[in-house]
């Protein structure tokens, strides 16, 4: 078996592959670096892939720290990625103690033993992109990709996937937004990205849903409908690649939304996208409304809450503060859509932004109606977008009506 | 042997077992479990789990600690507690101290009562106590802190803290109103479901046979336990359709149909509507005989054009955490699924639960 290599990513004298062998094993992780300060984007890779369980700092941790906490990540029953780890890390000094323990372990525990890989569908170099903010653009979009293809055949694994692919598309949107050469340049870049993780998403990841037979009645069902079969599943994947994702000259992330969508459907021959689709449903359900003008807005997160959908609402609705309720179910989208605003700061649009979070249960209705009323009566002129687990999308809707607060039910 | 600090610290003993946070599909089991808490103060501060060596130690306790550290790495030290023959035999390199021990009496029973009245929020409260890095819990401390707005939460250092604080003052003074809120919504339940002539089941399909059992006797259980407490009124149950539900789930709706006259008796009658014709023939009158009764989650536009024409909804969920107050096991919270039908054994408990765990929609004076 040869393993297909997905993307390659180049980092300060690093590698960082994602790649495959066949569905039924998950995907595979190879990372090659010499010592030295360790990359940002393996410091992103740790906190992401374990959850936020762990803190990095690039600077505060050694590389064979980091290939210990990526195994163990790896092995994790809680976390919604899987993968095989491989490593090869340089070492020059190897009576080093610290190293022959470092190579002692790497021998005894169940990594891939595979040479360094060569060539990769997508390659990206960091450090070839002009400028800070194109570098951190790029790094950002490539943490995100390499955990898109990672994320495991669970239903949180498949709304894992679908906020990281919004959020390389809103990237692309803000980088394009910047309206420079070398922005362009990068913006290339990162489509290539957008699009491996949605040829992924509607080939392997697909296929791999369809060979795990358990537990069909439940979480895989529910999957397996929303991923749908490319209408000519070969021609039309290998066309796909070739293909323009994103548009031209669009002036609203609204419109790229729509755009990409559109492309993602037409080029796959599919009736519903999975990856951007909630996106686009909120908003062409909130373009076909008539709000009067709001100055807050009070909502809930669900599963596919992401920092994609927060600069959506706020410039379709001209809105900057927010107030956001997330069940125990969207605690790592909240967790993820702060992480992803600090790292986008520098960005006027978001870094505008305010946004509240509230945690309510789903189930635990009185308690989570005495948060909703507290938060409606912190609000001010708000437009009360509810959705996400009826149980309590409901009583928010309700309570907005009879408070005669605007109000969808989406 | 002494203490060098001889730090105050407080000992809490519950069965805690922390389930994950996707409680739609991973709810089944707790994915950790310990006997308590021991929170210490400063000089050493934070928060330490308590493990109490039972009998069998070789084979139950000593798995756990390398269990705990594989689910996650942010897991808190153990300190082990108890018989010093039973900790010896767990292993003699175990260090023994003797502690000062502050009371918790009061702290203990209200974690209990919190865990009684909101168990999926305690869940979240502990999965990020135990799980998420601190630096991250932080933002959750302030979540939590707005959503405690008037509890003086405010000045909470950390997640700890404000537990502490929490549990110590803060609760106190919500205890009478949320108990009493408990009760007003219990009455309001029966009242509903009594008078009403009507009950529209709005049914979530998708699972094939599963859930159409779960439904079914879930309906039956509630109307059985109704009639065991008051006389009803109920004179029809439809089972609400729509186009995309007859298409999809033809055979699902069908077998509702026939499961639905299996548990309910022949005096009730049974059948279908679809939605559009059934909102369209209630007339202003009528609407008060009919209550909805939404199975987890439905197409949402057309709840909201039922909330729209202002009808009753009660929401009842596929999957909740309950409290029980003695089990075998020593559970303390159970994970239910299947709507009601888990809880056929509850007798006097299952009108609290009912008034705990579902959504009231549609009233006016439903503060």
């Amino acid at each position: 078996m040869t393993i297909k290599w997905d993307i390659k990513v180049n980092v300060s004298n690093w590698k960082i592959f994602a790649g495959h062998f066949i569905p039924e094993l998950p995907k595979i992780l190879f990372i090659s670096g010499k010592r030295g300060q360790l990359p940002e984007i393996i410091a992103d890779l740790i906190t992401l892939a374990s959850e936020f369980m762990i803190y990095t700092e690039n600077s505060s941790m050694g590389q064979l720290r980091a290939i210990q906490l990526l195994h163990l990540i790896s092995s994790s029953p809680i976390t919604n990625y899987t993968f095989i780890l491989s490593t090869k890390v340089t070492e020059e000094e190897h009576t080093d103690p610290r190293v022959l323990g470092a190579i002692h372990r790497k021998l005894k525990t169940p990594l891939l033993l595979t040479s360094i890989p060569e060539k990769a569908m997508v390659e990206i170099s960091i450090e070839d992109a002009e400028g800070k903010l194109s570098q951190d653009f790029i790094e950002l979009s490539a943490t995100l990709t390499l955990l898109s293809l990672l994320t495991a055949a669970t239903r949180r694994g498949l709304e894992l996937r679908q906020i990281f692919f919004q959020n390389i598309v809103l990237l692309m949107y803000l980088l394009f937004k910047q309206q420079s050469e070398t922005a362009l340049s990068v913006e290339e870049k990162l489509e290539e990205m957008a699009k491996l993780v949605v040829f992924d998403t509607y080939s392997w990841y697909r296929e791999r849903l369809n060979k795990l037979m358990e537990p069909l009645e439940a979480e895989l069902r529910h999957l397996a409908v929303h991923i749908p079969a490319p209408k000519e599943e070969k021609t039309s994947l290998e066309n796909f690649l070739r293909q323009r994702l994103v548009p031209q000259y669009r002036d609203f992330f609204v419109e790229w939304i729509e755009e990409v969508t559109k492309n993602i459907k037409e080029l796959l021959g599919i009736r519903v996208e999975s990856l951007i689709g909630r996106l686009w449903l909120i908003a062409n359900t909130l373009r076909n409304k008539e709000f009067s003008a709001c100055e807050e807005i009070v909502t809930i997160a669900t599963g596919q809450w992401s920092t994609a959908q927060l600069l959506l609402l706020s410039e379709l609705l001209n809105v900057k503060k927010f107030h956001v309720l997330y069940t125990p179910n969207s605690l790592l989208p909240r967790l993820l859509d702060e992480w992803m605003r600090k790292k986008i700061m520098c960005i006027k649009a978001v870094n505008e932004l305010e946004v509240n979070y509230y945690p309510i249960p789903s189930t635990d209705a009185i308690i989570a109606e005495k948060i909703i009323d507290s938060v409606l009566e912190q609000a001010d002129k708000p437009l009360v977008i509810a959705q996400g687990p009826s149980t309590i999308s409901l009583q928010l809707y309700w309570k907005s009506r009879i408070r005669e607060k605007e109000t969808v039910l989406l | 042997m002494g203490f060098p600090y001889d730090p105050r610290f407080r000992k809490i003993e519950f069965s805690l077992n922390v389930f994950d946070v996707d409680l739609a599909y991973l709810f089944t089991d707790a994915i950790f479990e310990a006997d308590g808490l021991l929170i210490m103060d400063d000089p050493i501060g934070g928060i330490f789990l308590l493990e109490k060596p039972s009998k069998d130690v070789y084979r139950e306790e000593w798995s756990k600690v390398p269990i705990r550290q594989l689910v996650s790495v942010n897991t808190p030290l153990t300190v082990w507690w108890g018989d010093e023959n039973r900790l010896n035999s767990l292993s003699r390199r175990l260090r023994i101290y003797r502690f000062r021990e502050a009371s918790t009496k009061k702290f203990r029973g209200n974690v209990e009562q919190l865990y009684e009245f909101f168990p999926e929020m305690m869940n979240l409260f502990f999965y990020s106590l135990l799980f998420i890095a601190k630096e991250y819990r932080n933002s959750l401390r302030e979540d939590f802190i707005r959503v405690g707005k008037g509890c003086e939460l405010g000045d909470s250092l950390d997640f700890l803290e404000l537990f502490i604080k929490f549990m110590e003052e803060g609760w106190n003074k919500y205890k009478d109103l949320i108990e009493n809120l408990i009760q007003q919504r219990e009455s309001l339940l029966k009242k509903v479901l009594a008078t009403a002539k009507v009950w529209a089941i709005l049914p979530q399909l998708g699972l094939g046979g599963y859930r159409v059992e779960a439904i079914a006797q879930s309906i039956g259980l509630l109307y059985s336990k109704l009639l065991s407490i008051s006389k009803t009124m109920l004179r029809d149950v439809i089972l609400v359709t729509n186009r995309d539900l007859r298409q999809r789930f033809p055979r699902e709706i069908s077998d509702l149909e026939c499961s639905l006259r299996e548990q309910l008796p022949t005096s009730i009658n049974v059948y279908q509507r679809d939605f559009n014709d059934l909102i369209g023939s209630i007339s202003k009158n009528e609407k008060s005989e009919i209550i909805f009764i939404l199975m987890q989650d439905w197409n949402k536009e057309l709840l909201a054009t039922l909330l729209e024409k202002e009808f009753r909804i009660l929401v009842i969920p596929e999957t909740f955490y309950i409290y029980v107050k003695s089990t075998q096991s020593k559970r303390r919270i159970e994970a239910k699924g299947r709507y009601l039908r888990d809880l056929k054994n509850y007798d006097k408990e299952f009108w609290k639960i009912l008034a705990l765990k579902v959504s009231i929609v549609g009233f006016d004076n439903d503060d």
